[in-house]
């Protein structure tokens, strides 16, 4: 009998739930995020008054809870986070080989391709956790500094929520990708810290700019852009509102390319 | 009687080194094989290749006449190497994950556990398991869902005495049931209690395969005793099929090029007036017969 999606999800979940370091990992990562999110608006204000001691005139106050730019507030913040989880999948995923557990499982009748599913799956899962996890932070904090005016809840810019699920999957599955192809814990981590530090900015470094958009990481970080604040405006600075269909387009072939290359290693190695 | 794996003409080489060499077997339903050779010399490679962990470089293999996929994977157990297993989930629970993707039943882990005897132990994480316990643990898994064709690649690797004994009345017991086994093992000995059949490897060569028994009537010592030992000897060379004979002080070893009856050389040195104070068929050990096997081909090639 063919193995079943069902039992894939069933084999990762109970992999996951009784995987301490996992579940820790995640509460931390949870506790991060709660604790930035609370503290953005004296963060923020914190830039402003400092403006103000310097001879500027008093700026209008950069209100990070308000709706609906707090969508936007919170799943930019929030993706700068995502280093976290990614090597929360680094381990997963390097786990199987050190432990040879990816071996024992397609010996006993798992296919290398629903191995990858399962993967996936596990990569799709963590992004969808966390973006829900934004979310309903956004949502209950917007509320709870929320003057009155609840019409602005469903925005355009609530679309950030999608986009930043698409955000998480496709830096995950890059991170998916370092982690298949390095099969050691410590050495993906740092290949992947490498290539997000160094290599993607020297590979920037020697390409056209309309070409440099185009990068991975670049197009990752282009889906949600920066909110515009009044500081910026007072320099004149704006940045685009929504997210460009170009980068939505961009990072989806990445995914696509992602898996293929996850799954054309896993049927090139041995095991 | 049914194939159940069919190899033809396998070869894998891992940079300079030749792990297997143009090795072809045909293993049919309820046979027990036993592949034996020294470290290195392929065994782990062969295993690792029907069992679709290995890519190999040339050749092809059939499992139930069909080409390697998963469904067929799943009617055989396999042990290859060490146990794997996730070192933070219990005893229990890593069963559980394989019996999940086999679709066996969960009691089927309690059967498998308390046969291995890890079934106190069964909450217990596999991090926590000595050598033994680990391999135990692995045999439990091959096991789950008693499937059709049982692989196991040094199955007594780390056991204890009794552990080694459980085993191999596991594998004779499963044998008779009419399970199809595949065993790897340096243990020669191990080969020649459980297998009907053998491949002898020895650096990625095949120098030998066939059945277990022929190999070993052929090759039967008798030892016999009477008063004048001188006497018995003259006679005993007359025999039809004698071969060779070793005088030791208190019998001698007769060995004969074809399978021989004691009754009847019994009774043919009583007819010529010799009495027999001892008289025992001894099974030459497969050791034996594989290390002069071994040395011969090693012999055969430095030529
Ligand atoms: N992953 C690998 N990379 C390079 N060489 C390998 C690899 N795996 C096996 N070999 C080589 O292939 C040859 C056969 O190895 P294999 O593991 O099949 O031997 P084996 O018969 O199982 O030995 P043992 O009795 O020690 O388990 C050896 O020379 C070994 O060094
Ligand atoms: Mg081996």
């Amino acid at each position: 009998m063919e193995t079943t999606f069902k039992q894939i999800l069933k084999l990762e979940s109970i992999k996951l739930i009784n995987y301490k370091t996992f579940v820790i990992l995640v509460l931390v990562f949870a506790a991060i995020l709660l604790l930035a999110f609370l503290s953005l608006q004296s963060f923020v204000s914190n830039i402003t008054v400092n403006q103000n001691n310097s001879n500027v005139p008093p700026l209008e106050l950069f209100k990070v809870y308000r709706f609906p730019d707090i969508w936007q507030n919170f799943t930019y913040f929030a993706g700068h986070l995502k280093i976290f989880p990614a090597f929360i999948i680094i381990i997963i995923i390097t786990n199987e080989f050190t432990f040879n557990t990816q071996r024992q499982l397609i010996i006993s009748g798992l296919s290398r391709n629903k191995y990858v599913l399962g993967k996936i799956s596990v990569v799709f899962m963590l992004s969808a956790l966390i973006t829900i996890f934004v979310a309903l932070s956004a949502l209950i904090l917007g509320l709870f500094h929320n003057t009155g005016d609840y019409s602005q809840i469903f925005s355009r810019k609530l679309l950030f929520i999608p986009v930043f699920l698409l955000e998480l999957f496709t830096y995950l599955n890059l991170a998916a990708l370092f982690a298949s192809i390095f099969r050691k814990t410590g050495l993906a981590l740092m290949a992947f810290l490498l290539y997000m530090i160094m290599i993607e900015r020297i590979i920037a470094f020697y390409l056209p700019e309309k070409i440099e958009t185009f990068l991975p990481l670049k197009a990752i970080a282009n889906l949600i852009p920066l909110p515009n604040s009044p500081l910026f405006q007072l320099f004149g600075v704006s940045f685009a509102e929504h997210t460009a269909v170009q980068d939505v387009i961009t990072c989806l072939v990445y995914n696509a390319i992602f898996i293929t290359a996850i799954l054309f290693i896993s049927h090139k190695r041995n095991l | 009687m049914e194939e159940i794996l069919n190899i033809n003409g396998l070869s894998k080489k891992y940079g300079r080194i030749q792990a297997l060499n143009n090795f072809s077997l045909t293993v049919k339903r309820g046979e027990v094989w036993g592949i034996l050779g020294p470290n290195g010399s392929g065994k782990t490679t062969t295993l690792g290749i029907i069992l679709g962990a290995i890519n190999c470089d040339q050749g092809n293999f059939t499992w139930f006449g069909q080409p390697i996929s998963p469904v067929n994977l799943k009617r055989t157990g396999a042990l290859l190497e060490h146990p794997n297993f996730y070192p933070y989930l219990s005893a229990e629970k890593n069963l559980e994950l394989i019996a999940i993707l086999r679709n066996v039943d969960s009691l089927e882990i309690e059967r498998v556990l308390r046969f291995v005897n890890l079934y106190e132990r069964r909450k217990h994480r596999f991090q926590t398991f000595s050598l033994g316990m680990k391999q135990r643990l692995a045999i439990a898994s091959a096991m789950l869902g008693s499937p059709e064709v049982l692989i196991l690649d040094e199955p007594t690797n780390g056991l204890d005495p009794t552990g080694i004994a459980e085993i191999r009345a596991l594998i004779s017991k499963l044998a008779a049931e009419g399970t199809t086994i595949i065993l790897a093992s340096h243990l020669l000995d191990e080969v020649q209690k459980v297998c009907s059949h053998a491949a002898v490897l020895s650096k990625g060569n095949n120098l030998f395969s066939g059945n277990v028994s022929e190999v070993l009537n052929q090759q039967d010592i008798i030892e016999v005793a009477s008063e004048n030992l001188t006497k018995l000897t003259e006679a005993i060379s007359l025999y039809p099929g004698f071969s060779s004979c070793r005088t030791l002080p208190s019998h001698i070893e007769v060995v004969f090029t074809e399978k021989t009856d004691p009754a009847l050389i019994n009774t043919f040195l009583f007819e010529q007036g010799i009495v027999c104070s001892h008289l025992a068929l001894r099974k030459k050990s497969l050791e034996k017969y594989y290390l002069e096997l071994l040395n011969s081909k090693i012999a055969q090639k430095v030529k």
